[in-house]
């Protein structure tokens, strides 16, 4: 049996824990690839008007998987405890996928859960759905490690590079802006070619920075969002800029952003917001800009 | 502190209610509410972050008035979706803008009754747990009158025989509302108000055009953001039905039970009142209803997740569906269009559909409100 996995929204948090738990299992997993403007059009056309670019990129992953697999894998992601929630927009993924694409076979996953335990709950119940009871627990376990393996390498990774000498610029934002190279690869390579190094908001050490939250976001309630504002309040003096990067028209970025630029405005920081009919040049005028005035500012400041 | 002078945001006629709630717990305070008005939307909108859902620039506006005239303690609340997060963006806004005041933020469960009580308590040092529990208590039997004489108002003011009636009485019911100290004045305020409703002639045809009203709940309950829809639509020979209100949203929503009524069109709730949205069409469907109307501020997470279910369930059971978005920037002639358009397609609908079978009995139940009653 395929499982296909829309490359897309979490699974640039998740890409380990979900393949690995399907391989576990003896599936075979297959991923929709990179996205492109021609899928975008194409999750355009299906989405709501009113949905964010990244849903427009989520259906647009879902149109390009349905020949390829048997199912396709569409977690619903509520909850990781009381104030760890989830954008709203997961909480309906699952029904959005099913009704705008009536005949497609999707697999479902119910994530509301206190923590790790939760997440085993949910594992171990969409294992018993695909009727391989058994397994379920070590293929979760498994992934688990694998992921966690990973993501260590990532930091580790990052904080080395936090090490080096060099222009160093944090992009703040969802994983799925920031990994997504239809999103985000403009802004790496203005930033490489003006000689700054991206650091990414999501390879921190997560649990330290969802407790710094409380500094720019207190009682946020939305996982990633307090990870994104933690990470702000950590590292924002060790690094030369921040770039905080929204997708249109995200409600959550949209409030959080908010108090970000409001209480850490002690550091060289914009706001990027990207939609689906951005253009290059503007993009890069306001990057050269904002390097500028960083090179200006660290000139004075010496 | 001095004499406290308390403010909240505006949602429809709501407000008589939370006033005489607040006043029963702080007699010797004073309430500062200024109308809804173009000006609040166009401050609010000033200092609100570019795309945040218009509920929030209507609030914040809502603040910023009360706090020009001196008010110095706000009310929020806060659950579900983004609202939950509302109160923490606009009091950093508020003080970022210079105004003092204390903020009292009722949100999420992070809050308890004693410590709201200690809140209480700072404001005005006379406050007793006996008389917060008295006020809030009468407050809701406020509320569930306000809001069943409103149901009875929405399904019969456009056919009211002179025109302005139903208005008339709402304007007196709200007054004397206002006046409420007691239960026993309350109980004579509804006895003599629901006989004044009743009273008031109606030419009510046998089976007249009904539409229900669904989505996001503060669009649909400030008639200052959605544009007087309803009275639109009344003014179309409508009945108007809307099962959503504060009652509901407080007493007698439950997701589980929401979700049963989606069958097949939702598996999960889909944050909010996304999945009541589609329970509600569904079964506005069911009862043989002309159609739909879907309303929301502009990108409301919720309800754009309920919308693919919900077209579903309007392309399945061949119901009409008018889905409107409101932001704070709208202006109303291009809605008023859409409304009238949609009236006219529902009534050229009927008429086909009479034709074409004289001997239909309109779903066998002639009308079939539900004479007020709140149930989900």
């Amino acid at each position: 049996m395929t499982v296909g996995i829309p490359k897309a929204y979490l699974y640039y948090r998740y890409q380990h824990l979900w393949e690995g738990f399907f391989r576990a299992l003896d599936m075979e997993v297959v991923t929709s690839g990179e996205t492109d403007r021609e899928l975008v059009e194409q999750g355009n056309k299906v989405a709501s008007d009113e949905g964010c670019l990244p849903l427009k990129i989520y259906l647009g992953h879902v149109a390009r998987l349905r020949e390829k697999c048997d199912m396709v894998f569409v977690p619903r992601l509520k909850s990781r405890g009381k104030f760890d929630e989830y954008c709203i927009r997961f909480f309906g993924i699952t029904d959005t996928v099913q009704s705008t694409f009536p005949d497609l076979s999707v697999l479902s996953m119910n994530l509301d859960g206190e923590g790790r335990r939760g997440e085993e709950k949910a594992f171990l119940s969409l294992g018993r759905k695909l009727g391989k009871r058994r397994q379920a627990a070590d293929a979760y376990r498994a992934a688990r490690w694998t992921q966690d393996a990973e993501d260590k390498r990532a930091r580790v990774a990052q904080f080395n590079l936090m090490q080096t000498p060099g222009t160093k610029i944090l992009l703040a934002g969802q994983p799925y802006l920031l990994h997504d190279a239809y999103t985000s690869g403009p802004i790496l390579r203005t930033l490489r070619t003006l000689g700054a190094q991206p650091v990414f908001s999501d390879r921190f050490y997560r649990k330290a920075c969802r407790d710094a939250a409380q500094e720019l976001t207190p009682e946020c309630f939305w996982l990633i969002n307090k990870e994104i504002s933690g990470a702000i309040a950590r590292y924002r003096h060790e690094v030369d800029g921040v770039i905080l990067l929204s997708a249109f028209p995200c409600g959550n970025d949209a409030l959080t952003g908010e108090m970000i630029l409001r209480r850490a405005g002690d550091v060289p920081m914009i706001k990027l917001m990207l939609d689906d009919q951005q253009g290059e040049a503007g993009l890069q005028t306001r990057l050269e800009s904002f390097m500028d005035m960083m090179a200006g500012r660290r000139a004075v400041n010496g | 502190m001095d004499k406290p002078r308390l403010s909240f945001p505006q949602m429809g006629d709501y407000h008589v209610v939370i006033e005489n709630i607040l006043m029963a717990i702080f007699p010797n305070a004073e309430m500062v509410m200024p109308p809804l008005t173009k000006e609040t939307i166009e401050l609010g909108t000033r200092h609100s972050p570019d795309y945040v859902c218009a509920p929030f620039k209507y609030n914040l506006g809502n603040f910023i008035q009360a706090l020009e005239l001196g008010a110095n303690v706000l009310f929020q609340t806060g659950t579900g979706c983004r609202f939950g997060y509302y109160g923490a963006v606009q009091e950093q806004i508020l003080r970022d803008l210079g105004y003092d005041f204390r903020f009292i933020w009722v949100s999420r469960g992070n809050v308890t009754p004693g410590k709201i009580f200690e809140e209480f308590k700072a404001i005005d040092p006379t406050v007793t747990p006996g008389r917060a529990i008295r006020g809030g208590l009468l407050g809701l039997f406020e509320l569930l009158l306000l809001d069943n004489m409103d149901f009875y108002l929405r399904e019969h003011i456009g056919f009211e025989r002179e025109e302005g009636a139903f208005e008339r009485a709402k304007r007196n019911f709200l007054a004397d509302l206002a006046g409420v100290t007691s239960a026993k004045g309350l109980i004579s305020v509804a006895v003599k108000h629901m006989r004044a409703y009743r009273r008031i002639p109606v030419d009510m045809p046998k089976n007249p055009l009904r539409v229900g009203i669904v989505g996001e709940l503060y669009t649909l309950m400030e008639p200052f953001s959605n544009f007087d829809l309803e009275r639109a639509l009344a003014r179309h020979h409508i009945v108007v039905s809307r099962r959503m209100s504060v009652t509901f949203l407080l007493l007698t929503r439950s997701d589980r039970r929401a979700l049963r009524l989606c069958g097949k069109y939702l598996s999960y709730t889909v944050g909010a009142n996304g999945v009541d949205s589609v329970a509600q069409t569904r079964s506005y469907a069911k009862r043989g209803y002309d159609g739909v109307i879907h309303m929301k501020s502009a990108a409301c997470t919720p309800e754009v997740n309920a919308e693919p279910a919900l077209l579903r369930v309007a392309r399945d059971y061949k119901i009409p569906l008018l889905r409107l978005s409101f932001d704070a920037q709208n202006g109303d002639t291009g809605l008023q269009t859409r409304v009238e358009a949609f009236a006219d397609m529902l009534k050229m609908k009927r008429d086909e559909t009479q034709h074409a079978n004289t001997t239909q009995s309109w779903g066998g139940r002639g009308v079939d409100f539900h004479k007020g009653s709140p149930a989900g």
